[in-house]
């Protein structure tokens, strides 16, 4: 018996899920190797023809590798390689990237191969006839513990969760290297063009963040307010409504939908603090808080809660930390007390 | 081109307070008191088809456009308005059975229903929808049914009765592909897409003619012996404690609270963490 873990290094966001990977395997490392009997899992890791050379695993706490060549990366490829590498003799589990690569994958490879599945797991435990696994449920509010019962078990872990994998060094890997170059048989896309490439997440590594909610009402003032964020060395980040109504792009999008971001500190300006949004900005070291409305779910969930309007705090601020740059030039003067 | 929706109705969560979430001994969640709404996927892919049947008539073709749920009859009032605003088949398909983390029933159903006598050439969906969160039925039906699908759609445009133009979300950015017609479609955070509401009159051409309903029993026959049409069982839910300090800065104006937040926190955190 055995477990694979999948991953795709023809994804932006690969160098991501490589540690997401490492984190993943050595959190659940007793459980995984009991399923191994010994024998330590195996990675599947497509990557593309185009790419100059081979994707890097190094760090990865696994033995065996597989390279897949594919001539390029689509869902329905991908899946009909992985189905004739697995189809003869299918491991016990299978763990997909935390990316939406990997919830496709991880569910439909699950109907293929006729096990079952379940995404955005936050941990796992194996039992003779089941696997129990968490993860949250009612759109973040709750936490569900779920059981799956046929095999194969197909999973993906819950983003944000696992990041900073301890990478292994001392491993000396097997490789298998595949080639699904011939396979192209994808006849439902006629033509295929990237409008804009995914490029580093600037949210998911920002030190800093301004949190702008629908409290802004337009899109002239999230123009402003990402000045401003720059102007502090911030970056903007947004809740689901303002992206919606199109004042700021999808890539600024924060939540369970959109990216966990991790930062040291979040000002959260007119977002009520809805848990689906909570999920992007949970991470944070410290929150602040601004919002007109003190019953607002944010209040509790935040360190610092300012209830005023926030266009006023943030003006107010910027003045003050304008001015304490200056003084800071000017040795010796200090900020009035208050 | 024909032309189906599929939507699910959601209690809106976010208008439970922290207070009032109770968890009964079948695990079930008290939200018969909270409003309840279109799960926000749906709501943008029954709008998206409807922007796609409106550039459909403009080219001088037709499309039906239908939409069907599964689940009780809170979503009746839903199938009514989705009728006045130009859905020409509206359905619910009853049934009582616990569906929350159970995308593979309902994905069964849906697959049963097309393979039925719905004639068929695109399906919308959306990515996920609560309560359960599973992000996997629209993934199950196409796998099911056998046709290829698109995750995360944010946009869709008609070019020809057999193909459309598809813009998604990927990892690697934003992508947008010229699609053979049938396929399936997961929709995603589509900007610009808010349903659009049904005038009075549109309503009253519909009258009161009630909604559609079929039973699961009468689906689920023919779905293929063998296919999974459990899925997970639950045995636990819990509240998450959102719970922080919630220090509340008070002061007489705004400039004297932005100064008390810059003294005596973030100024110090600002140079603590080099930023
Ligand atoms: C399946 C699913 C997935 C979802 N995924 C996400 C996601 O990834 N990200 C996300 O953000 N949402 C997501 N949502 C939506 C989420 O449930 C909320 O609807 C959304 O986060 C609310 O955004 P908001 O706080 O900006 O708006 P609102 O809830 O409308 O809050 C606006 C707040 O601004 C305050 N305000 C107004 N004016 C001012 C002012 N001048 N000064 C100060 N405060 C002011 C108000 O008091 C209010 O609290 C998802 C929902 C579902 C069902
Ligand atoms: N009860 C339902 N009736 C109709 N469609 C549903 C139902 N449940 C889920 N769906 C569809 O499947 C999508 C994903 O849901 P889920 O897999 O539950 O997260 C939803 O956005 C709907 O389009």
């Amino acid at each position: 018996m055995d477990f694979k873990y999948i991953l795709n290094a023809c994804s932006a966001d690969y160098p991501a899920r490589l540690s997401e990977a490492c984190a993943f395997i050595n959190a659940h490392l007793k459980i995984l190797s009991d399923i191994g009997k010994g024998t330590a899992g195996e990675a599947i890791i497509f990557y593309c023809h185009s790419a100059d050379r081979e994707p890097d695993f190094t760090g990865l706490p696994l033995q065996r590798i597989k390279l897949v060549k594919l001539n390029n990366y689509q869902p329905e490829l991908a899946l009909s390689a992985l189905f004739s590498i697995e189809k003869d003799k299918p491991a016990e589990l299978y763990i997909f990237s935390g990316n939406q690569t990997g919830t496709e994958l991880a569910v439909r490879f699950s109907c293929r191969i006729g096990g079952s599945s379940l995404v955005d797991i936050d941990k796992f435990e194996l039992h003779d006839s089941h696997l129990e696994c968490y993860k949250s449920v009612y759109s973040g509010y709750l936490k569900g513990r779920l059981i799956l019962d046929q095999k194969p078990y197909c999973l993906t872990p819950a983003r944000g969760i696992y990041t900073a994998g301890d990478k292994s060094d001392d491993i000396i890997y097997r490789i298998t290297k595949l080639d699904f170059e011939d396979l192209t048989n994808i006849n439902f896309i006629k033509k295929s063009e990237y409008i804009s490439k995914q490029e580093n997440n600037q949210l998911e590594q920002a030190g800093f963040i301004v949190a702008a909610g629908r409290g802004v009402k337009g899109r002239a003032e999230i123009g402003r307010l990402e000045n401003i964020a720059t102007e502090l060395g911030a970056q903007l980040g947004v809740s689901r409504p303002v992206a919606m109504n199109a004042w700021a792009p999808l890539d600024r999008l924060l939540g369970s939908s959109g990216t966990i971001s991790r930062p040291e500190i979040c000002l959260a300006l007119a977002v009520s603090g809805s848990a689906a949004f909570y999920a992007g900005i949970e991470k944070s070291k410290y929150i602040i808080a601004v919002n007109t409305d003190d019953h607002a779910p944010i209040i509790k969930a935040a360190d610092i809660v300012i209830i005023d309007d926030y266009k006023k705090i943030l003006d107010e601020l910027v003045l003050i930390i304008k001015r304490d740059k200056e003084l800071k030039g000017n040795a010796g003067k200090a900020l009035p007390e208050v | 081109m024909y032309i189906l929706t599929c939507f699910k109705v959601v209690p809106d969560l976010d208008k439970l307070s922290g207070s009032s979430w109770t968890i009964d001994d079948q695990l079930n969640i008290e939200t018969a008191f909270v409003s309840k709404m279109i799960n926000p996927y749906d709501e943008s892919a029954l709008e998206i088809a409807l922007q796609l049947s409106d550039q459909i008539t403009t080219s001088g073709t037709t499309a039906e456009l239908s939409a069907i749920t599964i689940g009780n009859s809170q979503a009746d009032l839903y199938l009514k308005s989705l009728r006045a605003l130009g859905y020409k088949k509206a359905c619910r398909i009853n049934c009582s059975i616990d569906l929350r983390f159970n995308p593979e029933y309902i994905a069964a159903l849906i697959g049963a229903y097309i393979k039925q006598n719905n004639p068929c050439d695109l399906i919308l969906m959306g990515r996920q929808s609560g309560e359960g969160d599973n992000a996997k039925t629209p993934f199950i039906t196409a796998e099911i049914i056998g046709w290829p699908c698109i995750a995360d759609v944010l946009k869709v445009d008609y070019i020809s009765p057999k193909l459309i133009s598809v813009t998604n979300l990927t990892d690697n950015g934003i992508l947008r592909q010229t699609v053979k017609l049938p396929c399936l479609l997961a929709v995603g955070n589509a900007p610009n897409s808010h349903l659009r509401v049904p005038t009075l009159k549109t309503i009253k051409t519909v009258g009161n003619e009630p909604a559609r309903v079929i039973e699961d029993k009468n689906l689920i026959k023919f779905v293929k012996p063998g296919q999974k049409i459990n899925g997970a069982k639950l045995l636990g839910l819990e509240l998450i404690d959102h719970t922080r300090q919630g220090i509340i800065i008070e002061g007489n104006s705004a400039e004297e609270k932005a100064l008390l937040l810059y003294n005596n926190y973030l100024k110090g955190w600002l140079a603590d963490n080099g930023l």
